[in-house]
């Protein structure tokens, strides 16, 4: 048995159970589903598998990759996604803080719909996601239609398995319409 | 802070270069052989006469071995080197300054790409161990969003825009129709390009350059030996590379409508050759036309069209073959291919080509500087070359 102790009573999650169902995305067709849960298999493109994360940069970078912790500049206050450490506003070495991004503000700089990309449910959504306070992530979008996006709309991020390759899932994040 | 330049100081005096396209027949070894010897007889010279190697390969192979295995060089340098898409002109930089500086007297840089190997559609790129974090943008991805930037930041209508990436696409393939080294030779109409699959953005596949197989290979020398081996050689008058900081990646600044990399490249290019208006003086030009708005964001980069103003003079005629200012003559990456190692290379075939008056039905009329861009990465993140050749 795990004991979490008196801290859990105070914690309360970025949304409800019920705030989530609330702004799912309703008309997902069932073979979309099965394709997604590797039930229903399709015919591949003609592209190359995805590649399996490696354990030691994953163990490296496990801040920025589970809990999208950036860094940012102690000297000239720029964000960076991922941490960095040398600046690339000022050049300063070894002066960044740790930052964690996942729940900053963000929305679209640009994107583009990738015919080409791997993906399970093509096209691909790619976007620059600034965000507020400063940053920029070339970052997936998720959970949208692509006719709903523009530049400046409004994003959040959320964690995702992005695939799972040889075995190993990959967890990483992506954008979302922000709510 | 020095880029000193080493204008006028070294030759080519020979080049060599294959068919460019789906060579299912070859290997890249069997791709090196046929550059290397073109290269060798064009330069009228025997191979044991060559001092040392510069090979360029992105992904088709490691180590000089690659190459002195190929070829069965004896015991030579040879130099293997990779800078993404700008590896073939990078062959030539590095050869260029070794027999400048007087290490070697006669040098080869020699590039090749089996990019069909892969057996997969489009480029594909295999990164070294990672966190799974990288991004898996496709090249045409990333390029395509050059073209909203710029039609948003210029005020251009996107259909309007559209007509001109289709027209830079037009341009180059009547180009590549005269140039049976290039991988597709037929012109295509402007409606069939406007109606092809879209691949990313507003990017169809007429708009992305030749996925392909090849080798390209140039003889080099100091400017003063170079009688010994050519009565018509050309001369570098420039040779530049920036690699960015990967700026566009982390600053909310960029804007995706402009390669600050070609920017800070072709200025240091020009003041190395001492060209001062390049859009009055550089005869013709062969650039990294990847997809199509990457050759409308390069001539202004370069400095041949004014800032906001390159579609007009694309959709003037300005870049055509028949052009005041030809961008491509030889059909560029979008009708002659890209295989990788070899661009840069097949860049400074054409130039060598056209400034001996060989160039056939491409031919210009009397050129006096050329200039071959090649660029490496994404908009945002990427290594430009800049190099400055004439007579």
């Amino acid at each position: 048995m795990h004991d979490v102790g008196y801290v859990v009573a105070g914690y309360a999650p970025a949304s409800t159970v019920a705030e989530q169902i609330r702004s799912g995305r309703p008309g997902l067709s069932y073979a979309a589903f099965l394709t997604w849960r590797g039930q229903l298999v399709r015919e591949p493109p003609r592209r190359p598998d995805p590649e399996r994360p490696a354990a030691p940069p994953m163990r490296r970078h496990e801040r920025w990759k589970l809990a999208f912790v950036g860094s940012r500049c102690t000297k000239c206050q720029t964000g960076h996604l991922p941490p960095q450490r040398v600046c690339v506003k000022c050049g300063a070495v070894d002066q960044m803080r740790d930052e964690r991004f996942a729940d900053t503000s963000c929305r679209v700089a640009t994107y583009t719909l990738d015919h080409l990309a791997y993906s399970l449910q093509p096209p691909v959504v790619a976007a620059f996601v600034d965000y507020e306070g400063g940053g920029r992530f070339s970052s997936e979008l998720t959970d949208v239609d692509p006719k709903d996006v523009a530049i400046g709309k409004h994003l959040e991020m959320t964690f995702r398995r992005l695939y799972t390759a040889q075995g190993v899932h990959n967890y990483f994040w992506k954008a979302r319409p922000g709510r | 802070m020095a880029s000193n330049g080493i204008k006028d100081r070294v030759a080519i005096v020979g080049m060599g270069c294959t068919p460019f396209g789906e060579h299912w027949d070859k290997g890249p070894e069997d791709l090196l052989v046929d550059a290397a010897t073109e290269a060798y007889r064009s330069a009228g010279i025997d191979s044991e006469q060559v001092d040392a190697y510069w090979l360029g390969t992105m992904a088709s192979g490691f180590s000089g071995l690659m190459l002195s295995e190929a070829l069965k060089i004896p015991y030579k340098p040879v130099t293997r080197l990779e800078n993404m898409c700008a590896t073939g002109s990078e062959a030539i930089r590095n050869a260029a300054y070794a027999v400048a500086c007087g290490a070697y007297d006669l040098v080869m840089a020699i590039g090749v790409e089996k990019l069909k190997d892969s057996g997969y559609s489009g480029l594909v790129g295999a990164n070294p161990p990672n966190d799974g974090t990288l991004s898996s943008m496709t090249a045409p991805a990333t390029f395509s969003l050059l073209a909203p930037a710029y039609a948003k930041k210029y005020g251009v209508e996107e259909g309007t825009l559209k007509q001109v990436l289709a027209r830079i696409a037009w341009k180059n393939h009547k180009n590549g129709a005269k140039n049976p080294k290039a991988q597709f030779r037929k012109e295509v109409p402007i409606e069939t390009i406007c109606k092809s699959p879209p691949v990313a953005g507003m990017l169809g596949i007429f708009d992305c350059s030749g996925v392909s197989d090849g080798s390209a290979a140039a003889i080099l020398c100091r400017a003063e030996d170079a009688h010994r081996y050519s009565k018509h050689p050309i001369f570098i008058k420039a040779l530049s590379f920036a690699a960015g900081p990967a700026e566009g990646y982390y600053s909310q600044d960029y804007d995706f409508t402009t390669f600050p990399e070609v920017v800070a490249s072709s200025r240091d290019a020009y003041r190395q050759a001492g060209v001062k208006d390049p859009r009055a003086e550089i005869s013709m030009a062969e650039v990294h036309d990847c997809f199509t708005p990457t050759e409308l964001v390069l001539m202004e980069d370069m400095g041949f069209s004014p800032r906001g103003k390159a579609w007009k003079d694309v959709l003037d005629g300005r870049f055509d073959g028949e052009g005041p200012q030809p961008v491509n003559p030889d059909g560029g990456l979008k009708s002659f291919g890209h295989p990788i190692g070899a661009s840069g290379l097949r860049m400074m075939y054409e130039m060598w080509l056209q400034l001996r008056g060989e160039a056939g039905p491409r031919q210009i009329p009397e050129p006096k500087l050329g200039l071959t861009h090649n660029l490496g990465g994404a908009p945002g993140r990427c290594v430009s070359f800049v190099s400055v050749v004439g007579l």
